[in-house]
């Protein structure tokens, strides 16, 4: 008898803290292979939301990467977004950005990446849905050679289904705009042309309540002129806590 | 004994300068073998030693200082080739050792010479080489240190450096205690520093051993990420402004007969607590190397973080790599919450944007591009089933049981 009881507590219990919980995480890859360029460029977005019955969370992301080949060179050039939004603990969510370049006879060469993301509070009120979307596209510049370009995606969603309201921790004016964060490279420029370049960048943020609570990067670069070989990287976390 | 000993000639030389400078040079030579040395300097210790026969030379040497100001400058040649090495200080402490052999029985001449030097809050200014290579280093350490080894040769430079702060920052190990236990943030690496602290405890400390080598920077100086270094955040309320430290460093390294040079610049300064590890490799005149790595932890913004590298017919190579913007922008009226609708349906929302990505992508790259390829998904999620949690009173129970009755009967 009190065995029953206590399951009975306990069941009673865990049904209280349920909160209608639902995340998404996608991605978007695009390849491109660039057999002879002048310009080699792409460019690949993905967008991601969560929608439930209280709040809204969107995230946009961006990575363009070029490289200049003035003779005409090869380069390949591959560009991933991957995205989460949750509507637990607070609207959060966050991106990874990454860019991998590698070309021949450049000149000049830059990446630049860019998220953005807002949360609000939905005024439309539908008690009974949870919906998740998730759009990916990529374009590219191969030059006149022959190329190959291609671009691929997923998106995964959870939910547990029980809807309920999802605590809000601190709605701000924060929620009313846009966050933006945005990883920019110093473009690199040759006076004499490298007979490799190869650089990649991953970039990642994350948010919680439209403010952003980390961001980091790992850089590499390996260029290679004459003789000559130079490998750098970096790698920079920023935490706000 | 039918060896007759033509000539030996042995001389040692002995000094100690304390605030003098001193300037001197030998040079001995025989039918085979000539070498040289010279030397100048001031506030150091200087013995050698030589033993000179008509077809063997044998001659060894060295130096030490551990004054606040002090300076070498020393020179090794034999049969025309040179290595080199130098340093000056404020606040640390340099040595050297040189040694020739040259005829004898295997007719094998060497040259070898070995450095080290060190600096604790101040600056060192090292440099050492061959005819081939030619190596500098500068270093200001404010509340850090710093220490190198060189082994030179005629045909052959390896160095190997390493460096740390010397302080921990206030606040910065309960900080990193608290992100560890209560976010997903990859301190991995950091954490390393601190668990393996107790270690790498002996072999750690730079300015003892300098064990440090540029592809295990674990090895480097002293780690001052610890937790148990005994700091108190209240006990010094005016540490958190005066704990900036770090080091300035620079390396030259220039190739002689190619005509060639390069430098990478290092500079991190602030409330950071940051560990070094430099290194030289040259085995041939074909071939080598020189690098520079550091990696830290500290409170944002870090006043000092770069590294600049360049070299000749190179382009210059700049770390960091780029910058983080972060931004709010008020949102369009299209984009606000009383004409957004999720549940509407977004695929011409999103016809458009592949119209305008695709103009605007041809604007900035001008010429032919490719379709835009792009897909869509999208999930629902219905819940028909209420999500009700109430007491029923009527429940019937459920009962597991067990019962056991054993008989026994016996007939008589």
């Amino acid at each position: 008898m009190r065995k029953i009881l206590i399951i009975m507590i306990s069941m009673v219990t865990l049904a209280g803290l349920s909160i209608g919980a639902t995340q998404t995480s996608a991605f978007t890859n695009s390849f491109l292979v660039s057999s002879f360029s002048e310009v080699a460029a792409s460019r690949t977005i993905s967008e991601s939301s969560v929608t439930s019955p209280d709040l809204n969370y969107i995230s946009h992301g961006q990575v363009d990467s070029y490289v200049i080949q003035p003779g005409g060179g090869a380069a390949t050039i591959s560009q991933t977004i991957e995205s989460t939004a949750q509507n637990y603990n607070g609207l959060g969510g966050g991106a990874t950005f990454s860019s991998k370049v590698t070309a021949t006879d450049v000149t000049n060469s830059y990446i630049i990446m860019k998220g953005t993301s807002t949360a609000e509070v939905c005024n439309k009120q539908d008690n009974s849905k949870i919906k998740s979307q998730t759009f990916g596209m990529g374009i590219a510049k191969p030059g006149e050679g022959e190329y190959s370009f291609e671009v691929n995606g997923a998106q995964k969603t959870t939910s547990d289904m029980v809807l309920a309201l999802a605590p809000i921790v601190d709605y701000t004016k924060l929620l009313d705009k846009e966050l933006i964060v945005a990883f920019e490279q110093i473009p690199t420029e040759f006076e004499q042309t490298p007979d490799i370049l190869q650089q990649e960048v991953n970039f990642n943020y994350a948010t919680s309540n439209n403010q952003p609570t980390y961001y980091g990067y790992d850089f590499t670069s390996t260029i290679a002129v004459d003789d000559t070989m130079c490998s750098s990287s970096m790698s920079l976390s920023h935490i706000n806590y | 004994m039918r060896t007759i000993l033509i000539g030996i000639l042995l001389l040692t030389s002995c000094m100690m300068c304390t605030d003098a400078r001193i300037s001197l040079e030998m040079s001995y030579y025989n039918s085979d073998d000539d070498m040289s040395m010279s030397l100048e300097g001031a506030n150091l210790a200087f013995d050698s030693f030589c033993t000179l026969e008509p077809h063997s030379l044998t001659y060894s040497n060295g130096g030490s200082s551990k004054q606040p100001q002090a300076e070498y400058s020393y020179s090794l040649a034999l049969n025309g080739e040179t290595t080199f090495s130098s340093a000056e200080t404020d606040s640390g402490m340099f040595g050297w050792s040189g040694n020739v052999d040259a005829g004898g029985d295997l007719g094998l001449d060497s040259l070898k010479v070995s450095t080290v030097s060190a600096v604790k809050d101040g600056s060192l200014n090292v440099a050492y080489g061959n005819d081939d290579l030619k190596v500098q280093e500068m270093v200001e350490a404010e509340k850090s240190g710093y220490q190198q080894q060189a082994q030179l040769s005629p045909n052959t430079v390896f160095s190997k450096g390493s460096g740390s702060t010397l302080q921990p920052v206030t606040g910065l190990a309960e900080i990193l205690l608290a992100s560890t236990k209560q976010s997903s943030f990859d301190t991995t690496e950091i954490e390393d520093d601190t668990t393996e602290k107790g270690e790498k405890s002996e072999s750690s400390n730079a300015l003892k051993t300098g064990s440090a080598n540029l592809e295990s920077s674990n090895d480097a100086a002293e780690s001052t990420t610890s937790s148990d270094a005994g700091s108190n955040p209240e006990s010094d309320p005016a540490s958190s402004e005066s704990q900036s430290q770090g080091i300035r460093y620079t390396i030259n390294v220039q190739n002689v007969p190619k005509n060639k040079q390069g430098t990478i610049d290092s500079d991190v300064m602030g409330r950071t607590e940051a560990q070094w590890a430099t290194q030289v490799k040259s085995e041939s005149d074909e071939y080598y190397s020189f690098g520079v790595k550091t990696r830290g932890i500290g409170f944002a913004p870090i006043d000092e973080l770069d590294m600049i590298g360049q070299a000749t017919g190179f382009p210059l190579q700049i770390l960091p790599p780029g910058n983080v913007k972060i931004s709010y922008k008020d949102k369009t009226d299209s984009e606000t919450s009383e004409s957004w609708d999720p549940w509407a349906e977004p695929l011409e929302k999103y016809l458009e944007l592949i119209d305008q990505q695709s103009r605007i992508f041809d604007s900035t790259y001008a010429g032919k591009s490719t379709p835009a390829l792009w897909y869509y998904i999208e999930n629902v999620y219905e819940n028909k089933i209420p999500a009700n949690i109430y007491y029923n009173p009527n429940l019937k129970g459920l009962e597991q049981y067990q019962l056991s009755m054993e008989f026994k009967v016996s007939e008589e």
